[in-house]
Formats: C-alpha cells, structure tokens, sequence
C-alpha cells in the first residue's frame, strides 16, 4: 500500500514536470516577429464568429511578414481562460486578442500586470470606468447598424406589412438587432407591425422552427432570426411555408446552397458582424502606432465592421427599389445623417415602448 | 383577450401541439418500459441526441430511409445495453451511469459532427434525408377534427400507436408482466425461474429503441437536419412525463400531450402583450404543477391504503 503511494506521487511529480517544462518552451522569442496569441472561449467551427476571428488573424499573416500567431480554443471550459491569459502575458506576447463577454474577466483582472503587452477583446468591452485599462483595446459591433438595413429589407419585401423577429434570449445583446430592425423598418413603412419572440436558447432549433411557424400563421412573411443557431429551426420554417428569413452570424444563404437549396432560396440576406476585418484594421493601425489602446471603439458600417451579405440570392430575391434604399441608408448612416439608436444606452421602458408601438 | 381565443381555438394551435409532444411522448415511453423494469434510465436524453445525429449522417451517407432508422435504432439499442452493462452487470450507480451516457453523446455527438463536415453547431452542409407528412385518407374529411389530426408525420403517429400496443404489451403479455415484476417484486420472477437481468436487458432495448425514434423524429421529422443540442431537454421532459403519468403508456401519453399544449401555447402566445420570461416559463411551470400534483394524488392514496 505505501509503496503504491509512492508510486503514485511520483507519476504525479513526472507529469508535472512535463507539463512545466512544456509551458516553458512554447513559444520561445523568436527574432523580433510581433507575437500574437488569438485566445477562443470554444472551439473553432462554429462556422461564425470564431472562425471569423481565425479568418482575421490568418489574414494578419499572409499580410504582414514579422508576424507570428498561435490560434488557441479554449473550449468551453471558463477556468482555463484566466490561466490561459496569465500564460501568453507571461510568455512576453506582444498582442493578446481575446473573443467575447467571456475574457473580459481574465482581460480585467491580468492586463495590468503586463504593461508591455497589448490586449485586444472584440465584441465586448473591459470596464473603463472601473480602472484604466491603459493597454487594452476593445471592440465591440453597431450590429444595430446592420439589423437597420435588414429591417428595410425585410419591411420593403413585406405583402402583409407584418415581419417577425426571433431572438435568441431577451439581453441587451440580442435586443441590439431588435431595435435596429424596428427603426429600419419603421423607416420604409410607419404602419409596419412586427412580432417579437425569443426562443429562450441558442440551441433548441426545433423550438425555434415551432415558435417561427407560429410566427407566420400569425401573419409574418419574414422574419429575421438572431438565435445562434436555433436560428436554424427558423430558416427551415420559412423553406416549408415559402416565405422568407434573414440569417445572422454568417451567410446562412451560402451555408445551405448545396444540400439544400430551397432554405438558401428562402434567405434573402444575413447579418454579420465582420469580426476578421476588424481584427485586421486594428492590426494595421498597431502597426501605425495609431490604434487607441485603452478606449474601446463601437466599429459599424462605416468601418466595414458589419454588414448585409451580397450573394446571388440577395441579388436574385429582393426588389431593384429596396436594394437602392438599402444603399441610401447605408451611406447616409456612414455620414451620420441616421442615427441608429442601441439597446445598449436605452432604458429597459424605453425599449419596451419601442416593441409596443409596432405590436400587430 | 379576443385575441388570446383566436390564438388558442385555431386548428393549427391544436395541430402543433401533436407535433410538439412527439418527441416526448417517445422519451416518456422509453422511461416507462426501463423505470417499469427496475432500471433508473436517465440516459435517455443522450441517446436521442445520438439517434438524432445517427439518423442524418446515416440518411446523408447512405441516402436510404430504411437503412438510416434501422441504423440509429442499432446505434441506441447498443447505447442503452452499456447502461445495462455498467448498471446491472457491473452494478454501476444508475443515475452516474445515465448521465456519463448524456455527457458522451453531448460532446461526442459535436465531435462527429465536426469531423464529418466542418462545423460544431449544425449539419446544414449534410443532405441529410425526411421522414414524409401523410394525410390520413378518412379523418381528413371530417371538419376541425381532419385538420387537427391529418397532415402530421408519420412518427407522430407511431408514437400514439405505441403508447396503446404498449398499455397492452405491458398489462397483457407474459413479456409485459415480467417487465412490471422485475421492477416491483424481483423476488417472485426468480421464484418461478425467470431470469430479472435478462428481462431488464430486454426492458432497456425497447427503451433505447423508442429513444432512437425520438432522436430521428427531432432531426428528420420536425427538422430536416441536426443542430448541437437540438433535444434541449426533451429527454428529461419525458422522464417527467412518465412520473406524471404514473409509469403507465397511456398516462404517460396524456401528460406528454399537456406538456405539449404548454409548450405550443408559449410558442403562439409570443404576439401577446405579456412578459416574454413569463411566457417562457409556462412549459416548466405545467412540469412542476404535473409533478406536484401526482405525488400529493400517491401520498393521499398510500396513507389511505397505510
């Protein structure tokens, strides 16, 4: 038995062993390439926003020669975020890039005990007010931007002047697509009505096509789904009862053209948030020594942060007229002669004032 | 209000409240056969969620209907013969077990599904294959009531036509008694030789048997494809539906249904001016009032029998 012990605790000591000694050697400084860790709360493949992020950094590459990266899933483990960040500061990385809500935390409390590095956390923001943050940048997406042009589209396109909305759960971060839509539409045609749901979870799909079909029944001929992919559920909703359903998070159109096309038919277009650009804008101005570290910057059309995907199905399905009110809209919101309102700043009355005013 | 009537007596409300029970009308009845048998069977969220997949990749692979069921089914049936491996052979915690099953088949399910197409949430790039709609010849004809039960898939109405063959299977065959005796008085099955574990084997193949189908309907039924975690919960609904309907086929049946005509109401219910979180809590609510209601019902009866 005691020998067993010992055994034991010296397997234990040979493994730890290992596993410093492999801290110790990644990455090792090699010449004077700028270092880029790009950490992933969860796995590459989500055929969205973390891939999209990966996308940026492998552009960051092929552009720029003294550059290296090292791509990290993290999975969606949330104790090895903070370990993780503590490891690639201590390595001496030279940008840490981190994805979403979840590496605020980690970002916050870390970062100002590596002054020599530059963190950068997209699509959410260190709080400010709390400390100085001096060397991290965040990002974060006018999806409201974006959701104001799919409001057009889908309140232009509209027969029965009635469109959905199915988000995934009731959050400021979902209700940032509302309210843009709402305004967008409102702005083609002030009797629209639109039908608010959620679903209550970014993975029930069947749900999702249940509470979508209920939506049409109801009188909706098109409604945009920002659900993750629950969203999906709506999609085939709108497939089976020949209308039609914006995408979110990637070209959902493209997604499907393949195994099957009559879901793509029914997509006229998709909202995106273009994480990859970003991430290469905010290397370039680091690269220029411009990039404000220690601000967070809210990026929208204007900077090519999000958008409304161009396929051959947005240019097959909707109308000569709506496309070129689209594009006004577009560059009258880059000139700010629009203002998009977010669900971020209003109060929660406010925004249920917003969704009672077009209730049908 | 005039609008919530509208809402609430439209045949497509009461049409979707059979296409929403479906799934867990299956996993009710697989937790009737295994919990009836004397086995805790808790892996049954896990198994659909495999069959949901087994059933896309295998349709998208193979391109043949019949081969894709019979495939998943043999996936699930394995499935559910493990947890009467860990729990029965190697006397394995039940409940451990079950759920070591769901966290398999929950990362398991995604890992495949990368591997095969690229993508961790769903498998849109799949052409994966649909079990048809059929309109039912006569009942079509008649009003209100044609329209409610024609049109569905055909799953869901295997689903109620095992819930009746099963009321007799469980209460009428020698198979049937064996089943209920192994999980109420072991003893007596081995008093007249009958073998309990073999009759708990058998109890859990036609559990994961009815998991497949719950998992094939999700994925090719209700949806023409699979999304990560699409059963969201279904699995232990079901559970809590055979709880409600005191383990037996047809209670199981009409609890599954009252779950389903919550769920269907929250779903059309979202045009109403009332609190999404609300809404969103009816289906739970109708769980624990369900849940609630049965055990006040057993504990007044055993006090009366005590």
């Amino acid at each position: 038995m005691k020998r067993n012990i010992k055994l034991f605790l010296l397997i234990i000591a040979v493994i730890m062993l290992f596993s410093l000694t492999s801290c110790g050697s990644e990455g090792k400084n090699s010449g004077d390439k700028t270092r880029i860790a790009l950490l992933l709360s969860g796995n590459l493949g989500d055929m969205s926003f973390l891939d999209s992020a990966k996308k940026g950094t492998d552009e960051i590459l092929s552009k720029y020669d003294d550059v290296e990266v090292r791509v990290i899933e993290m999975g969606s483990d949330a104790t090895k975020y903070e370990t993780n960040v503590l490891d690639f500061s201590d390595d001496g990385y030279d940008i840490i890039i981190g994805s979403g809500w979840q590496l605020q935390e980690p970002f916050q409390n870390i970062a100002e005990n590596y002054p020599d590095t530059t963190y950068i956390l997209f699509d959410a923001s260190v709080d400010y007010e709390k400390s100085e943050y001096s060397n991290v940048y965040s990002i974060t997406y006018k999806v409201n931007e974006a959701s104001y042009l799919a409001g057009i589209l889908a309140a232009g396109m509209s027969n029965t002047e009635v469109i959905g909305f199915l988000g995934g759960a009731d959050g400021p971060g979902i209700n940032d697509f509302l309210v843009g839509y709402i305004e967008g539409a409102k702005s083609v045609n002030k009797d629209i009505k639109v039908i608010v749901g959620y679903i209550g979870s970014f993975s029930d799909s069947p749900k999702a096509k249940e509470m979508a079909l209920a939506q049409y029944n109801q009188g909706a001929d098109i409604i945009f789904t920002a659900a993750g992919s629950s969203g999906i559920g709506t999609l085939e909703a709108a497939a089976s009862q020949g209308k039609y359903a914006i995408g979110v998070d990637s070209d959902q159109a493209l997604l499907f053209e393949k195994s099957n096309p009559a879901i793509s038919n029914s997509i006229p277009t998709s909202t995106l948030k273009k994480v990859d650009s970003s991430l290469v804008r905010a290397y370039d101005l680091y690269n220029e020594g411009k990039l404000p570290i220690g601000k967070v910057e809210n990026l929208g059309l204007e900077e090519d942060a999000v958008s409304l995907t161009d396929n051959k199905f947005y240019q097959d399905i909707v109308p000569e007229d709506i496309k070129e009110k689209i594009e006004v809209a577009k560059q009258e919101i880059i000139e700010g002669k629009i203002k998009v309102s977010t669900a971020f700043g209003i109060s929660n009355d406010d925004l249920h004032s917003l969704i009672e005013s077009v209730r049908p | 209000m005039i609008q919530l009537f509208d809402i609430i007596f439209s045949t497509g409300f009461f049409h979707s409240i059979l296409r929403v029970s479906t799934p867990i009308i299956f996993a009710g009845l697989a937790a009737v056969y295994s919990e009836r048998s004397g086995v805790i069977n808790v892996s049954i969220e896990g198994v659909m969620l495999t069959g949901a997949l087994s059933g896309v990749v295998i349709s998208a692979l193979t391109r043949s209907l019949w081969i894709s069921i019979l495939g998943t089914i043999l996936i699930c049936v394995l499935m559910a013969l493990i947890l009467g491996l860990l729990t029965l052979n190697l006397e394995a915690n039940s409940i451990m077990s079950g759920l070591a099953i769901n966290i398999l088949a929950q990362g398991g399910t995604i890992f495949i599904l990368y591997i095969l197409t690229g993508s961790k949430g769903n498998s849109a790039l799949l052409n994966s294959m649909q079990i048809p709609n059929v309109e039912l010849p006569f009942i079509k004809e008649i009003p209100v009531i044609g329209h409610v039960l024609s049109g569905q898939n055909i799953l869901t109405y295997v689903a109620i036509i095992v819930a009746f063959v099963s009321h007799v299977f469980l209460f009428r065959t020698a198979t049937g008694v064996a089943i209920r005796s192994a999980g109420e008085n072991p003893d007596a099955l081995i008093s007249v030789g009958i073998n309990v574990k073999k009759v708990r084997f058998i109890a859990l193949t036609i559990s994961g048997i009815l998991s497949s189908l719950a998992g094939i309907f999700l994925s090719m039924g209700y949806m023409n494809g699979f999304t990560a975690n699409m059963t969201a919960g279904r699995g232990f609904i079901g559970i809590a539906a055979n709880a409600m309907g005191n383990q037996l086929p047809l209670g199981t049946l009409f609890a599954s249904l009252i779950f389903g005509a919550a769920d269907s109401a929250a779903n059309a219910l979202q045009v109403l001016k009332i609190p999404t979180q609300f809404i969103q809590m009816i289906p739970y609510i109708t769980t624990i009032l369900g849940v609630f209601i049965y055990s006040v019902s057993t504990s007044k009866r055993k006090r009366r029998e005590g």
